[in-house]
């Protein structure tokens, strides 16, 4: 049987709310000179219950109805995450500018651009932009890698 | 009564001058650029407008967030692509215009209504932030708490059909503004062992994620979709008959924009689409739109302008956010360490001016710009989006990375770009989020001053009738579209 989408949503969101509660139950003790106050599990728990009752109406609200098909994610989706990723994790080993470089050729001929001048230009032009305006003019200090 | 000396002073300042035509400008041309919204230019900014003065900084973010609305007419009418979802109702009768030949037609017609739908709203909120500041003076923590609930509850009644998802979205908001040590009593809550979590979650790489990596799978989901474009060729502008023709609409839609962006939550694009329906209705002629009425172009361009300064005024006198980018706006007050409420013109006082002569001039330049520039601006449009991306991207990184120089907060920008794409297939949209997010605080915070004030006793809100009160409209408000959709059933 197939379940609706946001049935599926509902459920999800049910458990992501228990999985959220238990880990409330491990807050540290508030000092006892503090504990007259609002406990800090009161309003994170009152949210997740919000969100639990909420969650039970998107259920309950469901038609009879099947869900108009919705088209598949397409491979592009998740390379495109992917890449991103990946991006974000080579900063440290790149450094920020180096990062942005291969993100610059990457992601264009992934995403279909063939044309050389303009891929070398974005993959030249964005790392020396961000330099200039964000080191040089802004004075921000990103990291350097540990491959130069 | 504003001071005009200090409206004067801020007029003649050249460094808020070429903040206000830069953020016009750069507004109007990522309007103009299909799935670059103004919330998300202006997420975007925001990072780097901590190196200038709160009132600069301010401005600029002010006048992208007008000229962003504007801009995204010109792809709707021009290649029947919105370049932002308050410019969705324009592209109905404005596409089909420009494919007749009428394109410098429905493109001065938007620019103008849109000018002058702004202007009016500027105007309304330099005179009635002030007055809603002085109306909130008294409000203590309860009435706040009831504030913040009314303006969540007020997503209930956006976004179309999803009252349930909305509330989830803004719920899910509060939680995310829940990490990090709790104020009061010191306790760490969510860090799983991240130090970096300890001050809690930074929004401003929360609503760059949500904004534009959200966007950008988007995109990367349909690679080989084109765009239906038409020349540019029918330069002619609007006549003086137009603009007498739709002069009742555009004042209408003024009036409607400027209202629904008052209203907590509600933005541009609800203004937008009830101003093309009003506009329908009240028409002569009802059976042109669809096929190319200027009064469809007229009627949701002054209304979704005319939100832009309505929203401004709960931002700004209770600091309940208008729309998504006002509340992006407000992060930035909050980021420069100004607490948005009745007291923020007191310890600002040239901060609504600046934002007043910012959107006023923003308004009036992109108005020429929008008129004169058409066809570049259309022209950049169609900028490869396999080149336009990649640069978006490393956008994000860097203003992520810029807010707190930590990659912590670069990996919680992609995090929640990714949440955002995956919430976003099943209907939750970034917007309740963000609002969410922006009222975790006062929401929270309220409530355990509230409890302190009334001794643990919660039915001490009882006692207070503006609290109460508010607390009823919430109520009203997201219990309405139920109990209507009852009675419609039991008929």
């Amino acid at each position: 049987m197939r379940l609706s989408r946001d049935v599926g949503a509902g459920l999800a969101l049910l458990s992501f709310c228990g999985a959220l509660l238990y880990a409330t139950t491990f807050f540290p003790d508030v000092p006892a000179a503090l504990s007259q106050n609002v406990p800090p599990t009161f309003f994170p728990r009152a949210v997740l219950a919000a969100i639990a009752v909420l969650s039970l109406a998107l259920i309950a609200s469901v038609r009879r109805e099947r869900d108009e098909p919705k088209p598949g994610l397409e491979p592009s989706v998740f390379v495109t995450a992917g890449i991103f990723t990946s991006t974000v994790a080579l900063v440290p080993y790149l450094g920020m500018l180096g990062a942005v470089g291969l993100v610059s050729i990457v992601l264009p001929l992934y995403w279909g651009e063939r044309r050389a001048r303009r891929i070398v230009g974005l993959a030249l032009g964005l790392p020396l932009a961000v330099h200039v305006v964000f080191v040089l003019a802004l004075g921000m200090r990103f990291p350097s890698g540990v491959l130069w | 009564m504003p001071d005009l000396g200090l409206a004067l002073a801020l007029v003649t300042d050249p460094v808020i001058l070429g903040l206000i035509v830069a953020g016009t400008l750069g507004g109007v041309l990522v309007g103009a650029l299909p799935g670059l919204s103004s919330s998300m230019a202006v997420a975007l900014l925001l990072p780097f407008s901590l190196y200038l003065e709160p009132v600069p900084a301010i401005a600029l973010l002010s006048a992208l967030y007008c000229a962003g609305t504007f801009g995204g007419s010109i792809t709707a009418i021009l290649i029947n692509a919105p370049g932002a979802p308050p410019a969705v109702a324009t592209a109905f009768d404005g596409y089909p215009m420009a494919r007749r030949g009428e394109a410098g037609r429905a493109l001065g017609m938007a620019a103008f209504a849109s000018s002058v739908g702004g202007i009016f709203s500027a105007a309304v909120l330099l005179f009635a932030a002030p007055l809603l500041a002085r109306a909130a003076y008294r409000f203590g923590p309860p009435e706040y708490f009831a504030l913040a609930v009314f303006g969540l509850s007020m997503l209930a009644s956006i976004g179309g059909g999803a009252p349930i998802k909305n509330l989830i979205g803004g719920c899910l908001g509060l939680l995310i503004a829940t990490v990090g040590v709790d104020l009061t009593t010191g306790v760490e809550r969510f860090v799983f062992a991240v130090p970096e979590l300890y001050d809690g979650i930074h929004f401003v790489p929360v609503l760059i994620g949500l904004f534009a990596v959200t966007e950008a799978l988007g995109q990367a989901q349909n690679l080989d979709a084109s765009l239906d474009s038409v020349g540019l060729s029918a330069t002619r502008l609007p006549s003086l008959e137009d603009f007498r023709k739709v002069k009742g609409t555009i004042v209408r839609s003024s009036i409607i924009g400027t209202f629904i962006g008052i209203l907590p939550a509600e933005g541009s694009t609800m203004a937008a689409m009830i101003g093309y329906n009003e506009a329908k209705r009240w028409s002569k002629e009802p059976e042109a739109f669809g096929k190319g009425a200027l009064e469809g172009i007229a009627g949701p361009e002054a209304a979704n302008n005319a939100a832009t300064g309505g929203a401004m005024v709960p931002t700004l006198a209770l600091g309940i956010p208008g729309s998504a980018t006002a509340a992006v706006i407000m992060g930035g007050l909050q980021v420069h360490g100004l607490r948005p409420g009745p007291h923020l013109f007191e310890e600002q006082p040239g901060l609504l001016y600046g934002i007043f002569i910012s959107m006023l001039l923003a308004n009036v330049l992109f108005l020429v710009v929008g008129l004169a520039g058409a066809k570049l601006f259309a022209r950049i449009s169609l900028v490869p989006k396999a080149l336009l991306w990649p640069s978006v991207f490393v956008l994000c990184v860097v203003g992520a990375y810029g807010v707190e120089q930590s990659m912590v907060d670069v990996w919680i920008m992609l995090a929640a770009g990714l949440l955002g794409f995956a919430l976003k297939r099943y209907g939750f949209g970034a917007a309740p989020i963000i609002m969410g997010l922006v009222l975790g605080g006062l929401v929270e915070t309220s409530l355990a001053q509230s409890m302190i004030l009334f001794d643990q006793d919660w039915t001490g809100f009882f006692s207070r009738p503006v609290a109460l009160a508010l607390f009823l409209l919430a109520a009203g408000s997201i219990l309405f579209r139920p109990i209507r959709g009852l009675l419609r059933t039991e008929r």
